[in-house]
């Protein structure tokens, strides 16, 4: 079972809250399909405001590329600038040091609306 | 599942990235393409740094330099590349990248039926290798196909909104298959991979158009 201290999207984001933002990360799925990371290209700058969908980040594994997700509207506060030097610890660890940007919700509610650990599992099983 | 199959056709290599491009994010409907390349391409992976071949490209012959959505390294795209994408929901079966990268590499592996090739993992010696080399093709991994010791498949891929850009550059010495017999049994190998029965189509003006609108996007510079 993966956390379930925070949502996930079906294309394998998680959103954490930490306090008034949300850390966005991708979850182990998303790593174990593109195998050995090299290179995390984070697009998203702070202070930018972004909408649900839109593409915040681009991360290559072996000859693969694969874009990563705004989870929901609201606004960067923060970048894991060092995950763009290094991406290993993402890798190794996405849930607890692979957050790649901050969000500030546009509203309270779209978290609820995200997955919970347990409608997610359903999405990786499937 | 049903694939629109599209037959092997020569384009510019700023409008061959566009094409796929273009039906990766108009998730229309299930495609396999075959194409080449005229003129020559010299295409970087997404990511590849431009620095690493520039100094090279004086030494070439006239090319257009262009980047790939697609990761990887440097690709030299002449006559004797038949280049094959699919453009599919993401990801075939659930498999991983290396997963469908040797299903699909095992389909043309059989249908080709060509005596000697081989995985990579399998040749006892690979002569075409050279460290640090910012070539696709001296950068070879377990996956790749090799014949006479030298790599001569490659694949990519991109992954994006739930589909799947698959890139695959078979470069064969001449001899091997006459283009027509090669380009049907590429096409086998592929519906076999992806287990889809194929439905000879052509692209629809829209998707032509926002190739079009996109082929600045990739294209970086020319030689010629």
């Amino acid at each position: 079972m993966r956390p379930n201290d925070r949502r996930y999207r079906e294309s394998h984001e998680w959103a954490q809250k930490q306090g008034d933002v949300l850390a966005v990360g991708i979850t182990d799925h998303a790593v174990e399909q593109l195998g050995d990371l090299t290179f995390l290209d984070i697009k998203a700058k702070v202070g930018q405001k972004v909408k649900a969908g839109d593409l915040i980040a681009e991360i290559e594994s072996v000859k693969t590329v694969a874009d990563i997700y705004a989870p929901m509207d609201g606004e960067i506060t923060a970048v894991n600038a060092p995950l763009g030097q290094d991406v290993e610890p993402l890798g190794q660890s996405p849930f607890e040091k692979g957050w790649i940007v901050k969000l500030r919700p546009a509203s309270a509610g779209a978290y609820d609306a995200l997955l919970d650990a347990a409608a997610y599992e359903k999405v990786v099983a499937h | 599942m049903r694939a629109r199959f599209l037959s092997a056709a020569t384009r510019a290599p700023a409008l061959n990235l566009a094409l796929d491009a273009a039906l990766l994010e108009g998730r229309a409907k299930p495609t396999i393409r075959l194409y080449r390349w005229a003129p020559t391409g010299l295409s970087l992976g997404r990511f590849q740094p431009r620095e690493e071949i520039e100094p090279l490209r004086a030494n070439l012959g006239p090319h257009e330099l262009v980047r790939r959505s697609t990761g990887g390294r440097a690709i030299w795209h002449d006559a004797r590349e038949l280049t094959f994408a699919y453009v599919v929901p993401a990801p075939p079966r659930g498999e991983n990248v290396l997963a469908s990268f040797e299903r699909v590499h095992r389909a043309i592996l059989e249908c080709l039926s060509i005596p000697g090739l081989r995985f990579v993992r399998d040749e006892p010696a690979l002569c075409s290798d050279r460290a640090g080399s910012p070539w696709c093709f001296e950068r070879a991994t377990e996956l790749c196909l090799a014949l006479d010791g030298r790599k001569v498949l490659g694949s990519a891929q991109r992954r994006s909104r739930g589909w799947t850009l698959h890139h695959g550059s078979l470069a064969l010495p001449e001899d091997c298959l006459a283009p027509p017999e090669l380009e049907a049994r590429l096409a086998r190998a592929l519906a076999q991979a992806l287990d889809c029965e194929l439905e000879p189509g052509e692209l629809l003006p829209a998707e032509f158009a926002h190739a079009e609108c996109l082929r600045s996007t990739y294209a970086l510079g020319s030689t010629l």
